[in-house]
């Protein structure tokens, strides 16, 4: 029997680790293209508003303990609550899509020294598929156990780049254009979906006293996470940052224990990697939890191979097409991010609202 | 066989009702008479029960006593503590099959399940593969009743409850389900005695196949339940809301529900300094994790990401590999498989071979193949440093040496990311399985802080005054003190 409530420490650690580990790939590198020497900046405003949309949701959390969906039922009734999970479903799936292909793109620099082909990427799905039909309490449990990996890992990465970099690169602070700044601002704000991610948590948690406020600093720590990322990585390459893709397994490159040829902090790469896979198959998991509530029937690991076939398509479809990804990922996906992950909390609280309006009528 | 009248007034009859179910010629009848000229039989199996005993404690006895057709009287007059009065022919079958015998008395309905079992069996001694250097050494046998004689003696508590069951349609194995109730949930033992009541299995030789039974899913690659052949785990397993199955004919223990941090604790880590039994623990943990993966990472660095090896060391490599026949994978395959050859030829051989084969083993096949260029110094290494990792945890031996093979292949074909990807694959396995309502991955996932106490760093014992939270258990002080 699949299970999907989760406890708040699992929540935490979600919004946390899972959403620092899929922010660690490309992201740093595309904020030092769009805002240089400040690009820890967008992150951080970035994380504040994302951040604040956790928190109105967890707020929701704490007036019922009513999943959106049904939320959406007593609302709408049960066909526009199905119509909507399936527009989640769908959305979650393509959410994998961008984090998926810059996986692939980190594989194949990373893990190998030549380029392999793209069967090497496919054992991915077995691994989607299975995680994708164990539900959110196993998603929650996976949290907890890539929390540690998480920690030593990052923190051995990001204590090597430190030891070795130049922080005065970072100065002065705030020398961009506003509108470069707030088009960095614009390409995380339209891509991650902690917001989304918490509204399908809401009603599979029992909320107590004080829990918005730990779940909001979680996402908040997340974020300050993968802000220190992107300072040390400028600070260890300046300039060049824009140029150095997958920051995450650079910035340790300089360490003067590790010479180029013997790279032994790439073992911290590869485990940290594992809590990068937990992180894209998040959002094939709440896919498949969608697609179960869409449906009205029982859990069946189908779901998950469903989401999983579609994806699969899609990576056969944008094979060696990178570029084209990340551009439909800022744009088509952006607008996709901006309806899930920020207008559908706000409808929840309308939804809230207009409920309790009915509820003090009747 | 007939249940309601199964014992005849006559002896003859009574003999040859039992006889007739009984046709084994290691059932042995012996017939003898009192002063009186009353005649008894005692029907016994031949080998497990003690004849000694029969001779002095109920033969002597009777043959010397006047005594008349009273059956009270003749049970008092034996000597034993355990005489049950047998109420069909079932009872006499089964009590004979046991290892007692079963007197009749001529002209009497009643007759006598005497308690004379002797089975052979070996003396209480150190177990062979939970030696310690401090701490108890006594470990189970092959006999319950000494076995839960062991236990008794270490909980002399009422809360300590042993139900007695019995698995095998053919061996009628007797298993004793031992539990401390308030502290045991009570659905961990109803659920265990539901699965082994619901197993019907000709032969249960082995606390291994009760180990399946009570399994919730028989086929995984990793236990459902811990196993232990020292009394002291066994009592402190039963200590902290575990349930314990103790099986006739079996050293080995098993406990239940189980954690994979079980695994990583050795009895030795609470009978030395908590700061000794933490670095312990945490070169358990790397020695195992190391085991698992290095020979797998070394095909990796070689075949697809030379970059991870430190310049000097590559060279060193470079030269051992130079001139050899076979790719990495397939060389440290082979490797591999003549280890396990060798694991297995020196448990099964003869004693006075295995010093022939450590020398066949270590020299010919080893020396001699790299001395001849088959296989590379590196590959033996490697593979050497795992085996012995691999055995500081001796209970997870038979998953972890899967899971090393498993590696290889991965590594072999997919590379790093596939070892990335099985690692992942494992741990979201491991967090969705459960023992008993317990998940394998507790106290890490779902995290309990307070059971880390004891799990991969070892706390002092003023610090663990609660039992395990994992466990669930309703009586929840193990230690009252007011140290801290």
């Amino acid at each position: 029997m699949i299970k999907n409530n989760l406890s708040v420490r699992q929540i935490c650690i979600i919004m946390c680790v899972f959403n620092a580990a899929i922010k660690l790939m490309l992201y740093p590198t595309t904020m030092a293209a769009a805002c240089g020497n400040s690009l820890w900046l967008p992150v951080i405003a970035d994380t504040a508003v994302q951040t604040a949309f956790v928190w109105a949701v967890c707020m929701l959390c704490s007036k019922t303990d009513k999943t959106f969906f049904r939320l959406l039922q007593d609302a709408f009734g049960s066909v526009v609550a199905r119509i909507i999970y399936a527009a989640f479903a769908l959305y979650f799936a393509l959410s994998a899509v961008v984090p998926m292909t810059e996986q692939q793109a980190m594989v194949h620099e990373v893990f190998y020294d030549t380029i392999p082909s793209l069967l090497v990427f496919l054992p991915f799905f077995f691994f989607a598929i299975y995680a994708g039909s164990k539900g959110l309490t196993n998603a929650g449990r996976t949290a907890e156990v890539c929390l540690p990996i998480f920690v030593v890992t990052a923190a051995t990465l990001v204590i090597m780049g430190m030891l070795e970099c130049e922080f005065s690169a970072l100065l002065p602070f705030v020398t961009q254009p506003p509108a470069q700044l707030f088009g960095g601002c614009a390409r995380g704000f339209f891509r991650f979906n902690e917001g989304a991610l918490m509204l399908m948590f809401m009603g599979n948690f029992k909320y107590k006293r004080g829990d918005a406020l730990k779940i909001s600093l979680s996402c908040a720590l997340g974020g300050l996470i993968v802000a220190l990322v992107c300072a040390v990585f400028y600070a260890v390459y300046s300039d060049l940052a824009v140029v150095q893709y997958f920051a995450i397994t650079k910035i340790s490159i300089f360490f003067s224990a590790i010479s180029l040829i013997g790279r032994t902090d790439l073992l911290a790469v590869y485990a940290l990697d594992i809590a990068m896979l937990f992180a894209i198959v998040l959002n094939i998991q709440m896919a498949a939890y969608c697609l179960y509530k869409a449906t009205g029937r029982q859990w069946h690991p189908a779901f998950s191979l469903a989401v999983n076939a579609v994806l699969i398509a899609l990576t056969f479809i944008f094979n060696n097409k990178f570029a084209l990804v990340q551009n439909l990922g800022t744009s088509v996906m952006g607008w996709a991010g901006l309806v899930f992950a920020y207008a559908m909390p706000a409808l929840a609280w309308i939804v809230y609202a207009a409920g309790g309006k009915r509820r003090e009528k009747n | 066989m007939s249940d309601k009248k199964g014992a005849l007034k006559k002896l003859g009859d009574n003999i040859e009702k039992i006889k007739e179910i009984l046709t084994s010629p290691d059932i042995l009848t012996f017939e003898f008479c009192s002063l009186l000229g009353k005649k008894f039989a005692a029907v016994y199996l031949d080998g497990l029960a003690d004849k000694n005993l029969l001779g002095e404690l109920v033969v002597k006895p009777l043959n010397n006593a006047k005594i008349s057709d009273d059956g009270e009287e003749i049970a008092r007059l034996l000597a034993l503590p355990e005489v049950k009065k047998g109420k069909n022919l079932q009872d006499a079958v089964s009590g004979v099959l046991d290892g007692n015998a079963a007197l009749y008395i001529d002209g009497s309905e009643d007759f006598y399940i005497i308690g004379l079992k002797n089975p052979p069996g070996r003396a209480v001694m150190e177990p062979p593969t939970q030696i310690t250097v401090k701490g108890p050494r006594e470990g189970f046998t092959e006999d319950i009743k000494t076995n839960l004689g062991l236990v008794r003696k270490r909980l002399k508590s009422p809360k300590l409850q042993v139900k007695m069951l019995s698995s095998g349609e053919q061996s009628a194995t007797a298993v004793a389900l031992c539990y401390l109730k308030g502290i045991c949930k009570d659905e961990i033992p109803e659920q265990i005695e539901e699965q082994i009541k619901a197993n019907k299995i000709d032969l249960v030789p082995d606390s291994s196949y009760i180990s399946s039974f009570i399994a919730k899913h028989p086929r995984s690659l990793f236990k459902h339940c811990a196993s232990c052949e020292k009394p002291d785990i066994f009592c402190a397993k039963l200590c902290e809301g575990r349930a314990g199955i103790i099986v006739d004919g079996s050293p080995i223990a098993l406990t239940a529900p189980y954690m994979i941090v079980e695994d990583f604790q050795s009895a030795e880590d609470y009978y030395i300094t908590s700061y000794r039994a933490t670095i312990i623990r945490a070169l358990r943990v790397a020695a195992v994790l190391v085991g698992v993966l290095l020979p797998a990472l070394y095909i990796c660095a070689q075949l697809f990401k030379i970059q991870l090896i430190p310049v000097k060391l590559l060279f060193k490599i470079a030269s051992s590999v130079s001139g050899i026949p076979f790719s990495p994978s397939v060389e440290m395959f082979l490797t591999l498989m003549v280890l396990e050859v060798l694991n297995e030829a020196s448990i099964r051989m003869p004693k006075y071979v295995g010093l022939a084969l450590s020398v066949v083993g270590a020299l010919v096949l080893g020396d001699t193949a790299v001395k001849a260029g088959i296989i590379s110094t590196p590959a033996i290494i490697i593979i050497a440093f795992s085996a012995i990792c691999l055995y500081t945890v001796p209970d997870l031996v038979e998953t972890t040496t899967t899971l090393r093979l498993l590696f290889l292949i991965v590594a072999g074909s997919v590379g790093l990311y596939g070892i990335a990807l099985l690692t992942a694959f494992l741990l979201c396995y491991l967090a969705s399985e459960q023992s008993y309502g317990v998940p394998l991955l507790a106290p890490f996932a779902p995290l309990k802080e307070r059971d880390l106490k004891d799990a991969f760093y070892k706390s002092n014992l003023y610090s663990m005054k609660r039992r395990p939270r994992s466990l669930g258990s309703s009586n929840k002080v193990r230690l009252k003190s007011d140290k801290k």
